[in-house]
Order: structure tokens, then sequence, then C-alpha cells
């Protein structure tokens, strides 16, 4: 009789244990009831759940309110309902909460990936309708604008692509997209002004510019940033390069941005 | 002429400059190195892992060093002494909080 109600109180236990709820078990106890369900939901949505939970455990130890986790959960489940990509977004409140970031700049960056993420999804679709490549070419052209392109730019841009591809297969307009969306986000990246960047790339289609030349043009531009000496700094030679303009000097300084940070190694409270 | 041009005005790009930040490629790894004399710690963040901080080595009496995967693409930053830093690197995006935020891509 004592053996068969200890297995009984094993076999509860065990079920007990393994229907647990990794959302309940993962959040800390001062996660009131909404905050754990909206976790839940995520999950249910098919997010990771160790991120999803992660992120959340993250933004409660920086004393973020009840409505701005929330907020940050509806961006993420809003954007993954558009079938946009959901990384970056995530990637960006990861950043925002190691740069101890206030928490509403860490939800309003949020909203400005997806806001992009949007809006170059919006731009892909007017070149192909095959998802996986929207998504491709919506992360590339958000990527750009990340960089600095604004857009009005990325819009001349992804018109002038869409006049040279109006008589291509869709193989091949797709390719030429690929290749130009990441010869632009590369020239973004290394500092030019965003209506430079337009007026180069734009010129380019206008002359013509095929996949291979567009290609060429980009690992061109990367083996002179290569050959460079290795050392960075200051973008110099600006006077030759005419209408070509970058960000400004960069300095080796901190940049603070909106963190705190203080007192001895990663502690410090935020602000 | 036209393309030539066209290739030119891009490709003149010159990114000289102090000897403060810079990678080694060895195979699928990166070293990253950091010249910053003062500094008593120094972190690594990237969007590898989350921006989970990895303490850099210090390799000399002025440079920092953090070994990571070099395969895809990341972006990073450094925590000097308990501060967000930004090294100057060559590619870099808008970080959304009013500052930025730097770029490794394998091809480069």
């Amino acid at each position: 009789m004592k053996k068969i109600f200890i297995i009984c109180m094993a076999i509860f236990f065990c079920a007990g244990v393994a229907s647990a709820d990794p959302v309940e078990q993962g959040l800390p106890e001062t996660a009131d009831e909404k905050v754990i369900n909206s976790t839940r939901q995520m999950v249910n949505q098919g997010f990771n759940t160790e991120n999803v939970i992660d992120m959340t455990r993250q933004m409660l130890a920086n004393n973020f309110k009840q409505q701005q986790i929330l907020q940050a959960h509806a961006i993420l489940m809003n954007a993954r309902q558009q079938g946009l990509q959901t990384e970056s977004i995530m990637n960006k409140a990861q950043e925002g909460l190691a740069k101890q970031v206030q928490a509403r700049a860490v939800v309003h960056a949020m909203e400005q990936v997806r806001s992009r993420q949007a809006f170059a999804s919006k731009q892909a679709k007017a070149i192909t309708n095959d998802k996986a490549k929207i998504n491709q070419m919506a992360t590339i052209l958000a990527g750009s604008m990340a960089a600095g392109m604004n857009h009005e730019d990325a819009e001349r841009i992804m018109q002038a692509l869409h006049e040279r591809t109006r008589n291509m297969t869709r193989a091949h307009a797709e390719d030429l997209a690929m290749q130009t969306l990441m010869t632009t986000r590369m020239i973004a990246r290394l500092g030019i002004q965003s209506q430079s960047v337009g007026d180069s790339v734009c010129r380019a289609l206008q002359q013509g510019y095929s996949v291979q030349e567009m290609n060429r043009m980009r690992n061109t531009i990367m083996a002179n940033a290569r050959g460079q000496n290795s050392d960075f700094g200051q973008h110099g030679g600006q006077s030759a390069m005419g209408g070509m303009g970058d960000h400004g000097g960069d300095s080796g300084d901190g940049m603070g941005g909106g963190s705190g940070g203080g007192g001895d190694g990663m502690g410090g409270g935020h602000m | 002429m036209k393309r030539n041009l066209v290739f030119l005005i891009i490709s003149m790009l010159v990114f000289s400059g102090c000897a403060s930040h810079y990678y080694q490629k060895n195979n699928d790894t990166v070293s990253i190195f950091l010249k910053k004399p003062d500094a008593k710690r120094v972190y690594f963040l990237s969007s590898l892992d989350g921006y989970k901080p990895r303490k850099a080595a210090r390799i000399n009496s002025k440079t920092w060093q953090i070994n990571t995967p070099a395969k895809t693409e990341f972006r990073y930053f450094y925590n000097v002494d308990g501060a967000v830093y930004l090294p100057a690197c060559r590619l870099k995006e808008q970080d959304d909080f009013g500052s930025q935020i730097c770029i490794y891509i394998p091809e480069l």
C-alpha cells in the first residue's frame, strides 16, 4: 500500500514538472499576469521561447513599466502578423538593453526598426512576389536605411530599379534588385550621404549596369576598403569626392548615446 | 567612360586614420583589436549572442583583443569602464538611440 502511494506521488510529481509553464518558470515573480500572458502569447505565435523570456526578463530587471513591455511585445507580434522579419526588431531590443537605454527609447527604436522593415517590404513587393525574396530584399533595404538612406532616396532607387527591370524576366529582375540593394547598403554603411548614394546607384541603373557589373562595383568598393590602411578613422579626401559627402567625422571617443553605465564593470543603473 | 566615372566616384573613399581599431581574420574567426591604453576593463558586445558582454583580453599596455566567429555579419560595440564606446569602425549604422553601432562583414 505504501509502495503504491509512493509510486502515485512520484507520477503526480513528474506530471507536474512536465506540464510546468516555461513562461511562468522563466519570468521572475515580479512579472504580473498581463506580462506573463503576453509573453505566453508570443510563444504561442511561434517566437523562440528562450529569446522572448530572456528579453522580457531583462526588461523587468531594467524597470520597464508593464505598459512598455506590452508595447514591445505588441510591436513584435504585429510585425510577425504583417509577415515581416522580427529578428532585427528583437536584436534592437537586446541592443538597447545592453546599452542600458531608457525603456521608452528601446520601445521607440523597436518601432523604428519595424517601420523600416514595413516600408522596405512594400518596396520589395514591387519587384517580386516571392515571399522569401521579399524578406531578403526588405532586410537589405532596411539595412541601408539604418545606415542613413532616407525614404525619398530609397524610393528613388526602387523606382529606378522598377524601370530598369520592367522588361526583364522575374528571375533576372530579382537578381539585379538583390545586387543593387546589396551595393546600396554597402555604400550607405561606408558613411556616404543618402542623396549621394541615391544619385550614384540610380545613375548606374540608368546607364544599364548589369547584375555582374553591380556585383563588380560592390566588390571593387570592398576591395578598396580592404586594401586601405588596415586602420580605421576619419574619412578623408572628401573634397576629392565631388558631390559625395559622408557622415560627420567619427570621433574615437565614447559616444555614450542614451546609455548611463557607471560604477564598476558592467554595472550601473540606467537612466 | 561614364561607367568608369561612376566607379571612380564611389571608389574614392578614403579610409586613412589612426590605428585605434582593426581586425585580423583567421579562417572562420576574426580577432578584433582595440587600442585603449587607459582602460581598466573592456567588454565586447555583439548581435551574435544578443549583446551579452564578453570580456576582452589585454594583450599589451595599449591593446585589447577579442576573438569571435566571423562567418556572418554582426553589429557590435564596446563597454569601456562602464560606458558604451564606439570605436572608429569602417562600417556603421544609426542605432536608433541617438548614436551608432559598428558592423562587421566577413567579406571586408
